[in-house]
């Protein structure tokens, strides 16, 4: 005889779970985390570069590297003397909060203020997983085209901030601010847009302004839910 | 593009109920809402894939998709937005309340005991 289970799971809750665990685990550790989404080459390794030396006065920063197969931006990281962990996921086109759980048991956390977690260079599937993260960011690259927020808009709906990157190519390249900050804006309204030079330095003060003012308010917003 | 590592994970939630409560799978019902990203067909491929074998060993899927509805606060209409900007269908407003669409379910699980 058949009969029906009535099941109801959700096919995510246990990476839902692992990202709440992961994301109760940094803010009691006073970490503020955050999960860098980005296409292939759209500067992600040189904006925590840049991120990690214009945070400096503020805190002291981690990198969990997200690659399919090298370690190339790992040891890239490694020469600014930060603490610093490689997962491979061989081929797998995101990371999930399994991964970063088991990279946050290998990383010494002790006085981080700042972790910085690199996605795979994709920007379908990062969408759907969340890491324990408290500030998602996507990144865009003048080069790459105005055009991205509207191709993806799954993964700029849960984006908390928007970084068009390479700023100093614009000009040389056909690219609109105006128009991939509308799109961006349609997707999520209340979505912080930053544009940065990692080459020239510019708009990058600002960028780690925003981010040292959302880590304070998570730390209060920590502290009286305790 | 990440349906294969969905497949999995609906194999181990299966595996799990079924040890709860053994019986022979015939059918995996699920849920895919039209904004959870997971493209139904490649959902079917990485299932059809990995059921050769193991706890899906020789169960069929059924797949209902579930789209996102827009409630329009300009002009009240109730409909079901499209990608890429998910707004009012009727008037064009963006502003309004999105709902639904964004689950990956396991609904129910047919069996022979």
């Amino acid at each position: 005889m058949t009969i029906k289970y009535e099941v109801m799971k959700d096919v995510m809750a246990g990476n839902k779970k692992q990202a709440q665990e992961n994301r109760h685990f940094l803010r009691h550790k006073g970490v503020f985390t955050m999960n860098l989404m980005g296409s292939p080459g759209s500067g992600k390794t040189t904006l925590i570069e840049a991120l990690i030396k214009e945070l400096s006065s503020a805190g002291k920063s981690a990198v969990i590297e997200g690659d399919l197969a090298t370690t190339i931006d790992g040891e890239r990281i490694a020469k600014l003397g930060v603490e610093v962990f490689q997962i491979n996921t061989v081929g797998a086109c995101h990371l999930n909060a399994e991964m970063v759980h088991r990279a946050l048991a290998r990383l010494n956390l002790s006085g981080i203020s700042f972790l910085f977690i690199e996605n795979i260079g994709n920007l379908v599937c990062p969408a759907a997983y969340a890491l324990g993260e408290e500030l998602r960011m996507v990144l865009v690259s003048t080069p790459e085209g105005d055009d991205k927020a509207s191709k993806y808009p799954l993964l700029f709906r849960s984006a908390d901030v928007l970084v068009v990157t390479k700023a100093d190519l614009l000009g040389a390249v056909d690219f609109s601010l105006e128009r991939v900050s509308k799109d961006a804006r349609r997707l999520h309204r209340d979505i912080a847009i930053y544009q940065v030079s990692a080459v020239r330095g510019d708009g990058l003060p600002q960028l780690a302004e925003f981010i040292s003012r959302r880590r304070e308010e998570c730390l209060r917003n920590t502290s009286h839910s305790k | 593009m990440h349906e294969f590592s969905l497949a999995k994970e609906i194999e181990s939630i299966v595996a799990l109920t079924l040890a709860e409560k053994p019986a022979r799978l015939i059918q995996v019902n699920l849920v895919v809402g039209g904004l959870s990203g997971v493209l139904p067909e490649a959902l079917l491929s990485a299932l059809e894939l990995i059921s050769a074998e193991g706890p899906l060993k020789g169960a069929k899927f059924s797949i209902r998709e579930d789209k996102a509805t827009f409630k329009c606060k300009s002009c009240g209409a109730l409909t079901t937005p499209q990608p890429p900007f998910f707004c009012c269908e009727q008037c064009g407003s963006w502003d309004g309340e999105l709902g639904g669409g964004s689950e990956l379910n396991i609904e129910s699980l047919e069996v022979e005991q």
